[in-house]
């Protein structure tokens, strides 16, 4: 494989029409972090920095005074460790780079250049930049997205009285609704909601979030291995 | 207000985690020649199991007009296919429940 600007700008124009979708996303962001009380520059540190969207949504509705600074950072792991299986599938694309190439391509890291950068290796294309080229353009995309939303979030309304407390709720439907992958699913999401109502119930906090997701994937797992 | 250090402190906590994460599966399946298939399997319901685990209790808290309105969103998720039209359609949904059935 090599790493070439080349490969690096073609990435970053294949990027653009996915950058789009990005934006939206981060417009949203940037709203709601507001709402949540996040000023403009930590708001922009935390998309610029963590560069994940699911997982930032997820901090944001956990976003309460005091703030629980544990629970937002082992949840955010959590929601991100599916990185790890994208990560290990790259270690054979990525032969024959510098340590730093690597190690910035990495950064870029998230589902939409990584099912981008594979297919395009799949067919033969060389250039392992691609996924930082593609990778750089939704982090522009998603940086600026994030700036104007927390901008416009400024003005004076009062979240409840317009449902915007149920904005959440319906984000992340419309993200359950993107990762699911048939029946084989319909078993760990059981679980999960139930022991995720019941920890809610149970225990202060928002581990119920990370006690749901692990049981009910385990019991998928489990299930599968019968 | 929330304090200002806390802030930081989490949002630098989430970005090395999250950093960890994106090199950890590249670094390690660089020594161990395959991952066991049982954690692979557990890694892969995670997304999904994460989101379920946060609506269900907010769903629930949310009582009749909750309900309605994450069916609608649901219904919207599948038509639309597109985040904003979804949260607006679910804004609003709520809203009206709120103000006009449920008060």
């Amino acid at each position: 494989m090599e790493f070439s600007l080349r490969g690096f700008i073609k990435g970053f124009k294949a990027g653009i029409p996915i950058a789009i979708g990005v934006a939206s996303y981060g417009l949203v962001f940037g709203i709601l972090s507001r709402q949540a009380g996040l000023d403009l520059l930590p708001s922009l540190c935390m998309s610029a920095f963590v560069f994940a969207g699911a997982s930032q949504f997820v901090a944001l509705d956990m976003w309460v005074t005091p703030l629980p600074v544990a629970a937002i950072i082992t949840t955010t792991f959590v929601v991100n460790i599916r990185h790890f299986l994208m990560g290990a599938v790259l270690t054979g694309r990525f032969k024959g780079m510098t340590r730093f190439q690597k190690y910035l391509s990495l950064f870029f890291l998230v589902d939409e250049t990584w099912a981008y950068s594979l297919s395009q290796w799949k067919k033969g294309n060389t250039n392992a930049a691609l996924l930082a080229g593609s990778g750089f353009c939704l982090f522009l995309a998603w940086s600026l997205s994030t700036v104007l939303g927390n901008i416009i979030g400024s003005g004076p309304v009062d979240p409840a009285k317009w449902g915007m407390d149920f904005a959440f709720t319906a984000i992340f439907i419309f993200l359950a609704v993107g990762l699911w992958q048939g029946r084989r699913d319909i078993l760990p999401w059981l679980i999960a909601a139930i022991v995720a109502v019941i920890v809610s119930k149970a225990f202060p906090g928002k581990w119920y979030i990370l006690a749901g997701s692990l049981s009910g994937s385990i019991a998928g797992a489990l299930a599968h291995d019968k | 207000m929330t304090n200002n250090i806390d802030v930081y402190l989490t949002i630098l906590g989430m970005a090395v985690v999250t950093y960890l994460t994106r090199i950890s599966g590249f670094y390690i399946s660089n020594r161990i020649s395959d991952l066991r298939p049982g954690l692979a399997r557990t890694l892969g319901y995670i997304p999904g199991t994460i989101i379920v685990s946060i609506i269900a209790p907010q769903i629930l808290s949310g009582g009749s007009p909750g309900l309605i309105a994450a069916a609608v969103c649901l219904a919207a998720s599948l038509v639309f296919k597109n985040l904003i039209a979804v949260m607006v359609t679910g804004v609003v949904t709520i809203s009206l429940l709120r103000h006009f059935i449920f008060i």
